[in-house]
């Protein structure tokens, strides 16, 4: 295993991260799209290199020392994921591409076996695509209907439509515990208890959550749990879903293939044990053994470090957003993480983006990928600055000054 | 080239009227101009060939000393530019793009097609108008097969990326395939 640095200076922590000290137009970058992707620590880096240089085999199947050595790191990177996020056990952590897979394969899996003509799914008017789309393609295949659970204009759920909505029509709840657009952390505690009061599973999309606060999914009791490695400084393509076992028992295999079969003949094949009977193929094995590196690294800061100094960033970057005229922040709940949306007057989002990118900013510009909540505001989209602890007081000091000049060039 | 000391206005009756300033981000002893327009059919004038209005815009963004100069032209130019008819900026018209949208709207006018189009986003509506400049006016044949080499030239090439999803790529696309249907014709 590669050794993770012991840090508590933040400033040490963005030493790191190596992409940090590149420029972007021939200025030093300021990088505030965390939401979008974060960037990766030395150690995951370093961990991934090692792994083809000296670990590369395929797992689980392999009676030779390599492909053993391979398998353990593997799971070993199972163990790190099911204590980050306290699951109660090795089969509830299944390996998925990423958030989008995993409510991809809960919502196939779960919407076949328990999805009836007539049944709703509830989501939420802050939901990513990624949690609309795969509900939408299920309900139509099984005459299901898709509710809404509306916000008001801060960008917070209306928990009273909430219980309105949750009748014995629903058979499952979807909702973010963070929206990547406007930052509103949800009441998702309240969200599961309300539900389970009715027998109705939620499952929790943590993409946005995950990096920046303890989840701990079973004081939530949430159903599922899905989220990302890459926004949680891992590589691409490895994510996480977790699933309570009496629910994974229950569910069909949502692809089939090699590893999640027990016997295979032409007539009939048996499923393997959970959690492989949701992993077909041959896993992303650099991306787990990598994405528990990122699991240890995020554990070495501490969840409280990073949530004061985020907290920290925010509040500051919204009060001095807030002092240049003319401009809106979109997303004003008393509960936020790590996000700022706004709008400068009379200024489209890819044209403020635009300036920012010349100035070496790195912000993301339209709707990411919220549609429906861009409609509902009835804006084309938002320039969005995302944080993560590796950015500090300087960089939201040029975003400040960028944001300026952008609005003198364009107003 | 004549060299504008102050803004000019010709008539070309009936259908156009076609005014002229010097830029404001030049000298105006250097024979740079750029033309504001009160009808949509100043295309029409094109009486350069396609490549040399690129050549002539290569020569004009070569006077910018940074990207800001560069930027506050295009932005000006978007500003200023009536580009399309209110009654065009409907979803017939709408190139949908991730970032910014577009609206495009081709008329035939004898031989030449020309094109108006706008964009919700300023610094599109901006390269819009040089991208019109260069291909409305033409023949279907000459923007069918028109090389636009003057975006990579000029140093916008980032705007015209598939990944940029600002409208852009598809409008030069459908431009394009509005000079190969009329060319089919």
């Amino acid at each position: 295993m590669i050794k993770v640095p012991i840090a508590v200076d933040m400033e040490k922590v963005r030493a790191d991260f190596p992409l940090l000290n590149r420029e972007m137009n021939g200025k030093p970058i300021v990088f505030l799209d965390s939401a979008a992707s974060s960037q990766k620590p030395q150690a995951v880096i370093d961990q991934l290199d090692a792994y083809y240089k000296q670990q590369n085999a395929n797992v689980h199947r392999g009676v030779y020392q390599l492909s053993q050595e391979a398998t353990t790191a593997f799971e070993k990177g199972r163990e790190l994921a099911k204590s980050f996020i306290n699951a109660g056990s090795l089969k509830e952590v299944i390996f998925v591409r990423g958030t989008t897979e995993g409510i991809n394969l809960v919502a196939s899996s779960f919407g076949r076996k328990f999805l009836q003509a007539g049944d709703e799914v509830l989501i939420s008017a802050m939901e990513h695509h990624s949690n609309i789309v795969p509900w939408q393609m299920i309900c139509e295949e099984r005459g299901a209907k898709l509710k809404v659970i509306p916000i008001n204009e801060a960008g917070e759920l209306l928990m009273d439509e909430f219980d309105q909505l949750l009748t014995e029509k629903v058979k499952i709840v979807a909702v973010t515990h963070v929206s990547n657009t406007l930052g509103t952390i949800n009441p998702v505690k309240e969200i599961i208890d309300k539900a389970h009061q009715k027998g109705v599973p939620v499952l929790i999309d943590g993409a946005q959550a995950i990096p920046h606060m303890k989840v701990d999914v079973q004081e939530l009791d949430a159903d599922f749990y899905t989220f990302s490695g890459h926004k949680m400084f891992g590589p691409t393509g490895i994510g996480v879903l977790y699933g309570k076992e009496e629910w994974l028992e229950q569910m069909p295999p949502y692809h089939g293939g090699g590893e999640m079969i027990e016997t295979v003949t032409f007539e009939k094949t048996t499923y393997n044990e959970l959690p492989h009977k949701f992993e077909a193929g041959t896993p992303d094995i650099s991306g787990v053994i990598a994405l528990g590196t990122a699991i240890q690294y995020m554990q070495t800061i501490g969840h409280e470090a990073i949530q004061e100094h985020e907290h920290e960033l925010l509040q500051y970057a919204t009060e001095q957003l807030k002092q240049i005229e003319g401009i809106r922040i979109i997303g004003t709940a008393e509960q936020k993480a790590s996000v700022v949306s706004f709008l400068a007057e009379g200024i489209h989002p890819y044209d403020l983006g635009t300036i920012l990118d010349k100035l070496g900013i790195a912000v993301r510009t339209g709707h990411h990928c919220t549609q429906p909540l861009m409609d509902w505001y009835g804006i084309p989209g938002t320039v969005r600055a995302s944080l993560a602890f590796y950015n500090n007081k300087e960089d939201i000091d040029k975003l400040i000054e960028g944001v300026k000049r952008a609005i003198k060039m364009l107003g | 080239m004549q060299i504008l000391k102050k803004s000019v206005r010709l008539r070309f009756e009936p259908e156009f009227v076609l005014e002229l300033e010097p830029s404001p981000h030049h000298p105006l002893t250097t024979p740079r101009y750029h033309y504001i327009t009160i009808s949509r059919y100043h295309h029409m004038i094109n009486h350069m060939t396609i490549n040399e209005i690129q050549d002539e815009i290569i020569d004009e963004f070569s006077f910018f000393g940074d990207w800001m100069e560069k930027y506050e032209y295009i932005i000006d130019l978007g500003k200023q530019l009536p580009l399309i008819e209110e009654q065009y900026k409907d979803e017939e018209h709408l190139i949908k793009g991730c970032q910014s949208q577009v609206w495009l709207q081709a008329d035939q006018n004898g031989d030449q097609v020309v094109f108006t189009a706008d964009s919700d986003a300023v610094i599109t509506k901006g390269i819009i108008a040089l991208l019109i400049r260069v291909l409305s006016g033409h023949s279907a044949n000459a923007i069918a097969d028109a090389d636009l080499y003057f975006i990579n030239k000029i140093g916008l090439k980032e705007h015209l990326s598939p990944t940029r999803s600002n409208g852009l790529l598809s409008m030069v696309k459908q431009m394009k395939m509005y000079g190969l249907a009329l060319q089919a014709k």
